[in-house]
Formats: structure tokens, sequence, C-alpha cells
């Protein structure tokens, strides 16, 4: 227990220390402030070039945390030189099933991206900033717009920030509920006022992006990493973490755990430490699967699989957005296969046929197996399904479909289908969900 | 961009074969032109790529993806696979996926035969579905319009009809609705989809989605026989294939020329044909029998040479007693220039009369004012708006007369060019242009200012800083100056003598072109053909002559006694119906050659009944000078004939005859006789059903390389059940096809394969004879009668014309009367929205229902000019250079 207590401890954590220390108003304006907001901004204006912070944050290895894990560095330095105006889109448009970092981070701590908005504008030169936010989150929004208020009228947002001359207003654009959203180029079209579908690439966002005009899309976790990232350093950065994965990251765990919430642990802390941090698996019972880095990550079983987002590509799998939703052996996989497959089917934006048309099959058999009317062909159908989207032998994200929502909903089902092939057997086999009644005989069982 | 400086000169490899191809070119149609087809359902080559489809995945190595052909431009060095493992799998797999929830309903289905997802299905579908799930539903069909069906079941979501919407027509009046899954194309509840152009929709959708309503379940589509022709309606002059099922005309499709009409046209050219087997087409000469006692006229049949010897005694006897200048000719803007070359020969050399014209409704517009060093035309082709940076329209609503036109211009806009619109009222163009909206009557103050860059700023109504702008904007290069009729019965002379003398002098120093937007399919045939007074084939010089209002107050007077009226409608057309009706009761003898029997035609004492546009060979010259072919797709009504066989009859008459037995024959008389047309050739106007690109048009030794075997049929024979059983995949041997497989599916390449002929535009210098200049008429609007409305007429692209009014189709969409005015002038009135008002001229009155809105400026009323129940012309005096009117309830 000590060991997982350090995981957590002051020393090994940064990005949640304000709302850990002060979680009566770590939002405001003043306790931000009393606990160092804005002093990075601060120093970052005084004392460095936008060059310098992007080799800065090149040299931390900061890797994006909304869930393809970029480089930041590297992203923002393929905005064109001389093109103007550019602008810095957040992403707090966090849909992920399974994922509310960001969520707790807009809520609980909006100062501190709105600090790493203003210094990744100021590495870019952008004098816009707009900030997506999921339209679902109430309170988030209510805060972050609260924060940007003080801070306009603080003089931390605006024209000349803190009485220096760079510029940068931000502006708060409410999202209406669609998953797509979260990518970057369907939340582009979404911020334009379009239906939010996925653009054509190239050009590059980072080339020809929100207006046409050069645009960084970063996650608000990853923007939350920078204050520290320039009060500290590179090196102090990659103290945390792995080599490919320096820092810590924000780990919603839900499921099968004692105590479900978010944690942040060093990136490369492992599985089933993670799991421990959460309380553990309760009642006794056994982990059947964990979905380590959101639906569209493939499960695993492994809880020796150190959570970096080299590790676990190496295990066929992702990080991710970093969402942790574990399963113990009550868990019915085609139950939740067609859950995870009914989200991305009903999230899916039409635009491009594999995706529109291949969750709406995957679904239908799926639903069909789950309640009882399942065919001995369907296991094969589905995993055939999963090829004619994303082929199984090409390189990764080498899908069909237009943008990777399609991709994922396969990469994820085809991991269910090959871990429990039994299962989906015993639904065919049985003509129900053999877990489901298990579970009803045990509460008649009770019952009786 | 100018050719020094595309690049070209890459090699790329497709199918293993390396190939020379032009860097940046999409990938699809790189591929299409070496006769390699990929399959493709949103790809369009009038449209912006969206790859969303997935059905023209190819591999190309070094991509860790496959890509969509239609969304990768080639590179240097590129090696492509279209037929690949990869490739053929992702394409079978993305087919089956788009029929999982298809009816598959092909059986009752318009779309089936001509279908391109039959046609994929077949070459590139896997044969046989694994699907065995409930297909998703909805309502089917429903009504997107009067005109275009919605099966949304089966709809393949390609977006096409909703890019056409958005990207090319700007009525942006269906969208994709809903989400993933359940994406449906639909409109508004309460917005109909009556875009002008809403028939392309149809024929671009892949699938049988849209359909067209009138033509629903007429006819399958190989039953029907397809001629390439040219749309008779207006002087865009849009290439169409009218299509016939027997001996009637059943549907007509745009055929693409990406210098006239890139793909498209619009749905009076798609809809507006089937007049030609109405019910009221003349099928024999008719002549009047003069009543007495009161009764009424009748009229009887008579065979043709009696009429002809009747009409030929006649005019000679004109001729003898009151001399040729007696005898006149009006008309002639939608027939063809061989009809439009006997009639001069027979008017001009043998009658020897200088009374010719063709103007109806434009009347009262001088295009002689436009001659550009003595050519009455345009310098410009459509081509040159793309590349202009300031477009100045001076005409009528090109969205209502010149659709396509219309469709350019917000192209043009689309590339950059900045469009200057002055009309006074707000027109379509508006939406998409800077407005000048001038002061109606005050053209001629708007073109000083225009001219002087704004230096000289006379009050027009617009606002000084704009003219000033545009002054500016006018003095950049290129310039195309568009001008046209604005307003049927309004002449300032002045003003387009100016606007003429100032755009030529910018044409001299080659910085501008001058587009003039004649009104008819033919009305610029008719000015190089000399039927224009002072303005003799190829644009010589004639002696003066009377215009058609000159004529018309001329026969009342009783100097002319012979009027022959070509296709002209004069009662309804002419911009003073009273002086129409006054001419045609004045005694002179009327000989009418008309499809109908129009008011015009009851009133004259012959009439012939002419073939129509569909039943005769000719040609067509287009307001760019572009000459098109026009053929003949069903036979004319045994009684009809052909206006050129009249007419050489007559001449024959009269003393002349001529050998020609055709007008193919006339054609290569017009190419001899008529100095623009030297070199004129129906040959070189193309044909519009050649091959179309494959391995035929490629040079042998690639298409030898691009694919080792001689040409393989078409289709590759469709997969039988045990082809598949076993789960193996079947590859085609090759993946090259020797002609297009999809019927109706156009293609970049269709669109420069018939291009037409544009007649050399140089003819000897010097001002135009046919126009004396005169002085402008300025503050003709200080002239105003207290209260008085200054009367905007304009053309609707639905009107109440001999054809369109007997077009079935187009019957449900003919939109009614009415009379707009600004809402100040309606409030001052006390006039309601909807209420029946009474609009009067000095002239004539009439009853029609009021619409309020700011389109139409203060001081204006403004009408339709021939609508079902009301006829603009009724109001309009054409001895005044405008007409003024009082509106009440």
């Amino acid at each position: 227990m000590s060991d997982l207590s350090r995981l957590t401890s002051r020393e090994a954590t940064f990005i949640t220390r304000r709302y850990q220390d002060y979680p009566g108003d770590s939002f405001t304006l003043e306790r931000a402030r009393a606990t160092g907001a804005y002093e990075s901004l601060k120093k970052a204006i005084a004392t460095m070039t936008p060059d310098a912070l992007v080799e800065l944050v090149k040299a931390s290895g900061l890797r994006g945390r909304g869930g393809a894990g970029f480089p930041t560095g590297n992203k923002w330095s393929f905005v064109p030189r001389d093109a103007f105006p550019r602008y810095l889109v957040v992403n707090d448009d966090e849909g992920e099933p399974g994922t509310f970092k960001d969520r707790e981070l807009t809520e609980r701590d909006p100062h501190a991206i709105l600090e790493g908005i203003l210094i990744a504008a100021l590495a870019i030169r952008a004098e816009r900033a707009y900030i997506y936010i999921r339209g679902e989150f109430g309170l988030g929004y209510r805060r972050m717009q609260q924060a940007v208020d003080d801070a306009r009228a603080a003089g931390l947002v605006g024209r000349n920030i803190a009485g220096t001359d760079f510029s940068c207003d931000v502006f708060i654009h409410r999202g209406a509920g669609a998953y797509i959203c979260g990518e970057e180029t369907s939340l582009l079209d979404s911020l334009e006022g379009y239906r939010g579908q996925p653009r054509l690439r190239p050009p590059f966002p980072a080339v020809k992006g929100l207006y046409a005009a050069p645009t960084v899309v970063n996650n608000v976790e990853t923007l939350a990493n920078l204050p520290h990232i320039v009060a500290h350093g590179s090196d102090w950065f990659r103290t945390f973490g792995t080599q490919q994965s320096p820092g810590t990251k924000l780990f919603s765990i839900s499921g099968h755990v004692a105590n479900p919430g978010n944690y942040e642990v060093a990136l490369g802390t492992t599985l089933g430490e993670l799991i421990e941090v959460a309380g553990g698996i309760p009642g006794g019972r056994s982990l059947k699967a964990v979905i380590p880095g959101g639906a569209s990550a493939p499960w695993v079983t492994d809880t020796s699989l150190p959570m970096s987002f080299e590790a676990l590509a190496a295990a066929g799998t992702m990080l991710g957005s970093g969402a942790v939703v574990v399963m113990d052996d009550t868990t019915c996989v085609v139950r939740m296969a067609m859950i995870n497959t009914r989200f991305f089917n009903h999230e899916s934006c039409g635009k491009c046929t594999p995706c529109r048309e291949g969750t709406w099959w995957m679904r239908k058999v799926l639903e069909r197996l789950e309640s009882g009317e399942g065919r001995p062909e369907d296991r094969g159908l589905l995993l055939e399904l999963c090829e004619d989207l994303l082929p199984e032998k090409g390189a990764p994200a080498s899908g069909r479909s237009f943008c990777p929502l399609g991709d994922s909903a396969a990469w994820s089902l085809r991991s269910i289908v090959k871990i429990f092939p039994e299962e989906f057997l015993a639904h065919v086999e049985e003509g129900r969900c053999p877990v489901r009644a298990g579970e009803e005989a045990r509460e008649q069982e009770v019952r009786a | 961009m100018p050719p020094e400086t595309r690049d070209t000169g890459i090699r790329l490899t497709i199918n293993g074969t390396e190939l020379p191809a032009e860097n940046g070119h999409l990938l699809i149609d790189v591929a299409e032109s070496y006769g390699v087809f990929v399959p493709r359902f949103c790809y369009h080559p009038g449209m912006d790529s969206v790859a969303a489809c997935r059905m023209c995945l190819v591999e190309v190595e070094g991509s860790r993806k496959l890509l969509p052909a239609c969304a990768t431009p080639v590179t240097d060095g590129m090696v492509v696979h279209t037929d690949s493992t990869p490739a053929i799998e992702a394409q079978r797999s993305v087919l089956e996926l788009l029929l999982i929830n298809h009816p598959l309903d092909c059986p009752i289905c318009d779309r089936g035969g001509e279908c391109p997802l039959q046609d994929q299905a077949l070459n590139f579908g896997p044969g046989r579905s694994r699907y065995r799930e409930q297909k998703r539903h909805f309502k089917k069909p429903i009504a997107l319009s009067e005109l275009v069906m919605l099966d949304r079941e089966r709809c393949v979501l390609c977006w096409r009809c909703v890019r056409f919407c958005r990207e090319v027509s700007g009525d942006k009046e269906i969208e994709l609705l809903d989400r993933g899954s359940l994406s449906q194309i639909n409109r508004g509840p309460a917005e109909p989809f009556d875009s002008y152009f809403s028939g392309n929709t149809i024929q671009i959708c892949p699938v049988g989605a849209l359909t067209s309503k009138p033509y629903r379940f007429l006819s399958r589509p190989w039953d029907l026989l397809s001629t390439a022709t040219t749309c008779s309606f207006c002087a865009v002059g849009c290439p169409l294939s009218v299509e016939r099922r027997g001996d009637e005309v059943l549907r007509a499709q745009a055929l693409p020329n990406d210098a006239v009409n890139s793909f498209w046209n619009c749905d009076k050219g798609r809809y507006g044909h089937r007049y030609v087997s109405h019910a009221d087409r003349l099928l024999a000469p008719l002549v009047r029998r003069r009543a007495t006692m009161g009764e009424a006229d009748t009229f009887e049949d008579m065979p043709w040479r009696d009429v002809l010897d009747a009409v030929a005694d006649k005019l000679t006897s004109t001729i003898a007693e009151h001399g040729p200048a007696s005898v006149g000719f009006i008309g002639g803007s939608h027939a063809t220039n061989e009809d439009l070359f006997a009639a001069i020969l027979l008017f001009r050399d043998v009658v020897g009369t200088p009374n010719v014209d063709f103007r109806t409704f434009d009347a009262a517009f001088d295009y002689g004012a436009f001659g550009k060093g003595g050519v009455v035309g345009s310098s410009s082709q459509f081509e040159d708006l793309d590349k202009a940076h300031t477009i100045l329209w001076f005409g009528p609503d090109p969205k209502e007369e010149l659709p396509v036109l219309y469709l350019r211009l917000r192209h043009a806009v689309k590339q950059g060019a900045s469009l200057l619109v002055a009309h006074p009222r707000r027109i379509s163009l508006c939406e998409f242009g800077t407005h000048l909206a001038y002061t109606p009557g005050r053209e001629a103050e708007l073109v000083r200012g225009l001219v002087t860059a704004g230096a000289e700023i006379p009050d027009c109504g617009v606002d000084r800083e704009l003219i000033r702008s545009a002054g500016h904007a006018l003095a950049q290069q290129p310039v195309v100056v568009a001008v046209g009729q604005q307003s049927p019965g309004r002449s300032c002379p002045g003003a387009w003598d100016e606007l003429a003398t100032w755009a030529r002098s910018l044409e001299k120093s080659g910085r501008a072109t001058v587009l003039l937007c004649v009104p008819n399919a033919n009305s610029q045939g008719a000015l190089d053909m000399g039927i224009y007074p002072g303005l003799d084939r190829g644009h010589r010089p004639a002696p003066p002559g009377l215009g058609t209002l000159e004529m018309l107050r001329a026969a009342v007077d009783g100097r002319i006694r012979f009027l022959w009226l070509m296709g002209a409608d004069i009662l309804s057309d002419v911009p003073d119906a009273a002086l129409a009706e006054a001419a045609l009761s004045s005694g002179a003898y009327v000989v009418v050659s008309e499809l109908f029997p129009t008011a015009t035609a009851l009133s004259a004492d012959v009439i012939l009944p002419a073939a129509a546009f569909a039943e005769k060979e000719g040609s067509y010259t287009n307001l760019e000078r572009r000459i098109q072919k026009t053929n003949p797709v069903v036979s004319a009504p045994s009684g009809a004939r052909a206006d050129w066989h009249v007419l050489l009859d007559i001449s024959a008459r009269l003393g002349t005859p001529r050998v020609w037995t055709s007008s193919k024959e006339i054609a290569a008389e017009i190419a001899r006789s008529v100095p623009t047309h030297q070199g004129f050739d129906w040959e070189l106007l193309g044909d519009p059903w050649a091959p179309v690109a494959g391995p035929a048009d490629v040079p042998p030794e690639l298409w030898h390389a691009a694919g080792e075997n001689p040409p393989l049929p078409q289709y590759q024979a469709s997969p039988t059940p045990d082809d598949l059983g076993n789960g193996s995949l079947r590859l085609p041997d090759r993946r090259l096809t020797t002609s297009w497989p999809l019927r109706w599916e156009l293609r970049a390449v269709d669109a420069t394969r018939r291009r037409g002929w544009v007649w050399p535009g140089k003819a000897a210098a010097g001002p135009n004879p046919a126009t004396a200049p005169s002085t402008p008429r300025l503050n003709v609007y200080e002239d105003a009668p207290p209260g008085a409305l200054f009367l905007l007429a304009g053309r609707a692209i639905y009107d109440n014309g001999a054809m369109v009014s007997r077009s079935p189709d187009l019957g449900v969409v003919t939109p009614a009367p009415f009379v707009e005015l600004h809402p100040d002038e309606a409030a001052s009135r006390r006039l309601v929205a909807g209420s029946e008002v009474t609009v009067s001229s000095p002239k004539g009155s009439v009853r029609v229902p009021l619409r309020i809105s700011t389109d139409t400026p203060p001081g204006a009323a403004a009408v339709p000019f021939d609508q079902p129940g009301m006829s603009a012309n009724v109001l309009l005096d054409s001895s005044e250079p405008a007409t003024y009117v009082t509106v009440a309830p």
C-alpha cells in the first residue's frame, strides 16, 4: 500500500495539485493566483521567444492527452511561419466513453487550462483561441466562462496581457452533443457553424484549419501541463513517466473498482497498480478484461502492462484518452460489445460508407446475439465486418473509413471477439445471454 | 493557371505501366484518361471531391492506408494499383455495405438500366450479400417539389445533390439531415425544392433516389433513343440530349461542355421541351376566310402548294403596288441559322426590303450600339468570366433569363472575380455581387459615373463611394462587361452608346471584353444572318430599314402592307400590346409561321405550320458567338415544314430558285457567302456521341502497356454464387474497360469533346453604320408624373410563352402573375400584400396580386413580363423611353 500511496503522492503529481489542496475554491482566480497561476505565463512572455517555447515543449516530450498522443511541440512546429491570422482551438469536447478527466479539470482548475492556452497561443503566435467545450458540461462551461471573464478583467486575457505586447483573446463555444466533434477537423467544422463532419486531409489544420487559417488543436489536459513545463523545465518534466511518454496522466478509472474516479499517476504505471490505486476490484471477484484507453481501444487482460503510449501500442491497443474501464467476471462481453458498437453506430456521422453502414450492420448482429437470436456464423461475420472496416494485416490506422471513428469501432470489437470467442458461441448455443441467465438464477436463489 | 507556369511532365505508374501525367490532377481522372476505370459514387468532375463513399479506394505504394483516388492528386513517381487485392477487396466491401440498406427494387426503379450503382455492383461488387438483417426503412417516395421525387431508401448518401445545391446553384434547399445510419437527404417541411436547377440533381444521382416526377415510370432507359442537340430556349445554348421513345420526346438531359454549361442545365431546358408533341400543334396551313355580315372569320385548311402560291402572289403584287419597302419580316430568334439564311435571302435579296428584325420583347433594345468594330456581338466567351478580375453586369436577371450563365457567374465569383451588378432591382446576382442599385430610369447617369471612374457622378441613386470603388474595380484587368436588356420596353440609347464606346475603348487596349446578352437561342444567329435593320449577313452594313416597332407603326400607317412573322408572337411579346394589335388589324397581309395557334397567329391571314426545334437539323449561335448543332429527334407532324424549306419555296416562286435541298447545304452556303462564317462547317461542331475515352484515345503504345491484352468486353460477368460459395476472392483479370461503363455518368473528358465553333469575331473596324450615336438623355426619371411608379418589367424563367405554356412538365411550376412594390410605396397607398390591385398605365391596366418586397426600389413597380393571366406589354408604351404606372386597390 505504501507503494500505491507513493504513486499519488504530492511529489508524484502536479496537474491535480491545486484542486487536491484547495478543493473548495481551486477554480477561482484568487486561489489560482495565490497558488502560482499565470506566473509561468509571465515568465514565458518575459523570457522566451515563441520558437524557444516550441523547443522547450519538444524537449519535454509532452504528448497530446486527447487520445492520439502526438508530440505537442511537433504539432506546433507544423504551423507555417508567415501565415496570419492563426488560431488555437482547445478541444474540451470530451466524449470518449469512460473518459471524464477533462470535465474535472475544466470544473476544478479552469485557470490552469487558461494559462496553458495563453502559453500555447504565445508559442504559435495566435491572437485568438477558441475553447470548444462539450455541450453537456454545464458547471464546467460556467466555471470556464467565469475564469475567462475574471482573467480578462485582471488583464490576463485580451489585449496587452499583463502589460506586455502579447495579446490573445479567448472565446468559448459550446458543442451540441456529437462524439465526432472531438475529432479535430469535425470540431473545426462545427465551430464554423457547419454540420460536424471530418474534413478531407490534406490540408491539415496546422496549414488550413479554422476559417482556412493555420490552426492548432490541443486537448485541455495537454494545455494544463504547459505551465508546469514552463515553470520547471523539460528535464524536470521528464523525471515523470517513461522515456517515450514523459509526464503524468489523468486516468479516468471506472467500472468494477471500489473507488472509480480520476487519478493522476506517472505514465508507465502498470495497469494492475492503477486498478489498485482505484481501490481494486470489490467483492472478491476477479478481473475479466480492461478497456485501457476509452471505447476505441482494444481490450486487454494483462494487468502487468505499463500504461504508456508505447507499451500499449506494442500490446496492440492504445493509451487513448486514459479512460480505463475495468470489467470483472460478472460482465457479459457480448452485451458490452453491443453497447460499445451501438455507441459508435449512434455517433457515426454518416459521411462515409464503411463507418455508417458497417457499424449499423455490426450493431444489428450484436443486438441479435445478445437477445438470444444469434446464428452460428455470427462470430465469423463480426470478424469479417471488422476486417471490412479495418484490414487486420494492414498497418495501424489503415482503415477504409474517412476518419478513425470507423477504425475504432472495428478495432475494439475485433479484440473482444478474439479474446472471448466462447462467450459469443455460448450466446448462440444457449439462445440467450449466459451471464444474464446466471445473474437471474442467483437472484432467484437469493429470493428463495 | 497560365500554361507556362503549369507544372507538367510527371510520370506515375498505374497497374504496372509508367505513364505521363500532369502534376496535381486527380488520380481518378488520370487513371480514367488511360482507360483505367476507378469505381465511384460521390466523385463528380463538376464539383469538389469529398471522398465520402470510399468506392474509389486504390493502393498507392508508400501509403499506409488505401487512398481515395478522387481526392488524391498525382505526384511524380507515384505507384498506383487499382487492381491489387487490397484495392479490389476494399471496393468489393464498400459495394456490399452500400447495398445492405438499398432496397434493390431495380425492377420498379426509373434508374434501372442506367444506374451507376447497378453497373458498378455488377463490375465491382461481391455478387452476394452476407446481410441478413432488417433493412433501414423510410417513407417512400416523397415529393421534394413538383419535379423531383425522393426515395431515401435507395439513397447511398453520396452528397452529390446536396453539394450541387451548395456549390453550384447556391439554392441550399436540400440538406443532409440526421446523423450516421439514419442520415437522410431532405428539405425543410415548408420549403419546397424549387431551384431552377433542381433537375441536375436527378441526373447526377448515382442511384434511383432522386427521380423526375414527370418522367416517372414513363419508360425504361433501354427503350429510349438519345439525340444530342442544343437547347432551344435561351441564348446560353446548353448542349442537350433529347430522348425519345417511338416518336415521342420523353426526357431531356444536360450534355457537358466546359465552355458553355459545364455539366448543368436549367429546369426549363430539361423539362420544357415536350411542347413539341403538344396537341395544339398546327398540322396544316390555314388561310383566313373573311366572314360577311357580322360573323366571325374562320380558317380553312389549304394544301401547301396552293398556300405557297397564294402567299407568293400576294408578295409579288404588294411589291408591284407598294414597292419592296412595304414588306417586313419579324422574328426568328428561335429559328436555326439555316432558316434565317433562307429568310434573309428571300427578304433582302429577292424581295429587296430593308425591313427585317428578329426582336420581339427586346424590340426597344438597341443591339447596334454594341457593334464591336462592326460586329454586333460578344467579344467575350463564358470562359473569360472565370479569369476576369471584375465583371460588370448591366443586363437582365440571368437566373431568370439566362439561367446557366447565372451558374457561370456564380462560379466566376467563387474563382475570385468581383462582380458589379447594375440593376434597379435586387436581382439574384446581388447575393454574391456588389449591387449598384441605381434609381430606375437613370442608366445613363450610372454609366457616366462608372465610365469616369467616379470623377463625374450625376445623381443616379448609388452611393458615391460605391461608384468610386466600382470604378477602381473596373480599372483592373481583365474586365468583362455584360450588357443586355433589363426591362422590356425600356429604351435608353444614350446610356448604351456611352457604355459601348467605353467598353470598346477598353477592348481595344486589351483590358476588357464585352458579353452582349441577347435573349434567345438564336438571337445572335439572327444578327449574324442580317435579320436586323441596317445589318446584313456577316455584320456588313445594309441600307437603313425599319425595326420591329417601326414596322408595326408603319403597318398602322399603311406603309407596310405585307408582314411575315416567323415564330414571333407579337401580341404577347412586343412591348406594346396596343401597337401590335393595331398593326395586326391594319389591313396589312400577315403571314405567320408558327407551331401553335397563338393569338398572333389567329389574327393573321395565313398560318403556316412550322417544324419545331426537335424536328429539324440546323445550328444555333449562342450569345458568345458559339455555333452548336441542333438535331432532329422526332419527326415533324405531317403537315409541318421547316421554315427554310418554306422560304426557299417562296423565293423560287418569286423567280429565284435555289438548289439547296437540306439545311446542311445551306450551312455550306453560309460558309461560302457570309464573311464572318468562313470555315463554318457542321463537322467542326463535333460529334456528340464520339467514342468516349478509353484505350482507343490513348496512344497505342501506352494502352498496350496499360493492359497487355486487347480490350475486354465492357462488363465483367457477374459472379455466380458458386464462385463465391467457398469464400475465396475471385479477382477479375484486368481492370481496363474498353468503353465507359456508366450510362449518364458524365466525365471531365466528355466536357471537352464537343465545344462547338466560335466564329472569329473580327470584322472591318469603325462604328457600325446601323447606329447613329445619340446624346444621352439624362434625368428621365424627373419626367415621372406625380404619384406614378416607374414600371420595371422582367422576364421570368417560367412564363406564358408559346412553348413554355405548352410544356406539360412545366405547367406545375409556372408562377402566377404579380406586381411587386417597395414596402414604403405599398404603405403610402394603403395596400396589403396578397390583395388584388389594379396596375394602370396610359395604355391599359391589369389586375394582379400584390407582392411587397424591398427587392424593388421605392418609386418603381416590378412585374413579370408575360405570365398566365397577365401580359405586361398591355401597360407598355413603346413610343416612350419608359412607362409609368399607378397602382391602386
